[in-house]
């Protein structure tokens, strides 16, 4: 045991129980440095302290934030409202008193603060819940094409010219209201208020001038300022230069987007109608006009009744062959395979063909399909290898150039180019596809595995990847030469 | 005297060569196969051959600069710089097989080398060689130096069959 040992250390023990902080001390996992205590950097300032709970200074600030009623306000609010409402106002203002109002409430300042001077004619999202309207699903009408375009243009042009009719009345509005601002007099019987509500909604315009036009004749006649003849003229001559200044501005910096319809108005126009403003439930659909007539599956009288159940629509327009062109093509299945897919209600047997096409002068396509119905996969597999037809390169028209090998999984099949008249010596299935394709010369080997549908693949693959002699003597720079036709000069395909 | 299976290591070189696309290549420098690249460079394999140190030269440097002198001193670092080509996305040269083996050496003569560039297949001493298929060379070692089958026959010699290239 060291005797040099700190007395802090000895002494430790006696003072540990004293201690507020823990002995283990904890580490620090930041490097900055650490704050000596939770306290807050700023000094609490209260209320009491700034002397704001004295009673002469809340009635101060209550009088001048919530004052009561003056008798004159009573009086105006008498004028405004019904007694049952100016009573449901004092109750209202009874009911909350305004030392809570000025402890607890809180003044808002917000921008979303309620803006209590309005008259609830429009609704505000922010605070006004949204009314459940009750809309009325209706039938809903198709009109037909014609009749459809016929109500459309009616109904754009009424609209176009009210928004033109009430554009002129706003451009006529502006220039009396110029008028008056300019000659100061009243000649004018309307106010500017008026005005300017007419300018707002030009549909005012009926209420205030056509209905004041009677008494206005009345008040003319018996009226102290009668309205001499000169100053008429001189009116309407002032208000008409302005309406024509008016309207060249209209003319100048026209706004289409005045006159247009609204997207509201469009909508209108809908199926539905208004209702799709307010309804997320559309109204019934009626009876859709189904899908007569959209579908083309009868027969297409460029075939002559040939095909009658439309079952070479698809492939004609795929191709766009004729269906004479496509009878006379040369199909057939060549591989037939009886196939099962396992499942847990037991094997589902389904036949699967590769079927050949051909037109018999260098196209050959191949086609694979699978069906529960043999009919049905041996069709398919036939359209679909029409629809896969590709070119083969034939060498003068009867065999292919030189020899070509494939070979897929197991199977290779060996291709052999043979002189004219050697016939085709090959297996049976590479016969067929030979004279689908318009090969008359060729042999054929195949030296491994024999299986059916690879070997057609096989032999499909070496057909369609035949050496083109031309792109050889691109890549190589030399020029090639078919010595049989130097031979015959020329007098070969 | 070089080996002739310098030449079916060339021939399985070249052949991983375009399988890997690769623009230029080197090859061991020998009298066989520095003749065989001339030859393939003739029947247009070839963009270019070229004799130089390890370093690859650029396409420029083979077809214009005067190649480095062989010395004494150098000959161990040479290597010989083959240009491959490409056209259409696929390689000019895409199958080199060597024929002759230092085992089993081919030997035509112009009859059978005329048979063989006909396209039949041809019994020689050592076995039965397959002709020609489309598009396809086959280089001869003559006393002409290394030829194309078909320049073989033209001046009538008949040689050692070294490989056959499509």
């Amino acid at each position: 045991m060291s005797v040099a040992r700190p007395a802090r250390s000895l002494l430790g023990r006696c003072l540990s129980s004293t201690r507020t902080t823990p002995a283990i001390t904890c580490q620090q996992l930041h490097t900055s440095a650490p704050r000596s205590s939770r306290k807050s950097r700023f000094r609490n300032v209260k209320a009491e302290e700034l002397g704001l709970l004295r009673p002469e200074k809340m009635d101060k600030f209550q009088k001048a934030t919530f004052p009561e009623y003056t008798a004159e306000e009573k009086e105006t609010l008498k004028a405004k409202y019904s007694p049952e409402q100016l009573e449901a106002l004092e109750a209202g203002e009874k009911a909350v008193d305004p030392k809570d109002m000025i402890i607890q409430g809180r003044l808002r300042d917000d921008p979303y603060k309620p803006d209590y001077i309005e008259d609830y004619t429009v609704l505000d999202p922010r605070y006004d819940l949204k009314p459940t309207l009750e809309s009325t699903p209706k039938e809903v009408h198709w009109p037909d094409q014609s009749e459809w375009i016929d109500n459309y243009g009616q109904k754009m042009m009424k609209i176009t010219d009210k928004k033109t009719s009430d554009q002129l009345t706003r451009a006529m509005v502006r220039a009396m209201r110029k008028v008056k601002e300019s000659t100061g007099q009243e000649l004018i019987d309307l106010t500017a208020d008026e005005l300017n509500d007419i300018e707002a909604d030009p549909e005012l315009i009926k209420r205030y001038v056509i209905e004041e036009k009677v008494p206005e004749a009345e008040a003319t006649a018996t009226g102290p300022e009668f309205m001499t003849r000169a100053q008429a003229m001189e009116l309407d001559e002032a208000i008409d230069t302005e309406w024509k200044k008016e309207l060249s501005k209209i003319a100048e910096f026209s706004n289409q987007g005045e006159v247009e319809p609204t997207s509201l108005e469009l909508l209108e126009d809908g199926p539905a109608g208004f209702d799709r403003l307010h309804s997320a439930e559309a109204a019934d659909l009626g009876k859709v006009p189904g899908v007569k007539g959209l579908y083309k599956h009868a027969a297409d009288p460029e075939d002559m009744g040939q095909d009658d159940a439309g079952k070479f629509q698809e492939i004609k327009r795929l191709t766009g062959m004729s269906l004479k062109d496509i009878r006379s093509l040369l199909t057939k299945g060549l591989v037939t395979r009886w196939v099962a897919n396992q499942t847990r209600l037991g094997k589902v047997r389904s036949t699967s063909v590769v079927a050949i096409a051909g037109n018999g002068n260098g196209r050959l396509g191949l086609g694979m399909a699978k069906s529960t119905e043999p009919g049905v996969a041996e069709e398919t597999a036939q359209m679909l290898a029409i629809r896969n037809m590709k070119p083969i390169r034939r060498y003068e028209n009867r065999t292919i150039y030189g020899d070509v090998s494939a070979k897929v999984s197991g199977t290779v099949v060996e291709l052999m180019a043979r002189p004219p008249g050697f016939g085709l010596r090959c297996p049976h299935r590479i016969f067929e596809m030979c004279r689908a394709a318009g090969i008359h010369d060729i042999a054929a080997r195949i030296p491994r595995s024999k299986n059916p549908m690879n070997s057609v693949k096989a032999a499909y693959q070496a057909l369609t990847n035949q050496p083109d002699p031309e792109q050889i003597a691109i890549g190589r720079g030399k020029k090639l030469v078919d010595v049989r036709k130097v031979y015959y000069g020329g007098a070969v395909y | 005297m070089p080996s002739i299976l310098n030449v079916a290591n060339m021939c399985s070189h070249l052949q991983n060569a375009s399988k890997a696309r690769l623009g230029i290549t080197s090859v061991k420098n020998c009298k066989f196969n520095l003749h065989l690249a001339m030859a393939l460079h003739r029947s247009g394999f070839f963009s270019s051959v070229y004799r130089a140190g390890p370093n690859p030269p650029t396409p420029e440097q083979m077809v214009s600069a005067v190649p480095e002198v062989v010395t004494n001193a150098n000959v161990s670092t040479m290597r010989l710089w083959l240009g491959l080509k490409y056209w259409e996305g696929k390689p000019v040269l895409s199958n080199a097989r060597a024929i002759s083996t230092p085992k089993r050496v081919l030997t035509a003569d112009i009859q059978e080398l005329g048979r063989l560039t006909r396209g039949f297949p041809t019994k020689l001493k050592g076995g039965v060689v397959p002709g020609l298929n489309l598009g396809e060379c086959m280089f001869v070692a003559t006393s002409r130096g290394v030829l194309e089958s078909r320049e073989a026959v033209a001046r009538k010699t008949g040689g050692v069959l070294m490989c056959r290239v499509s």
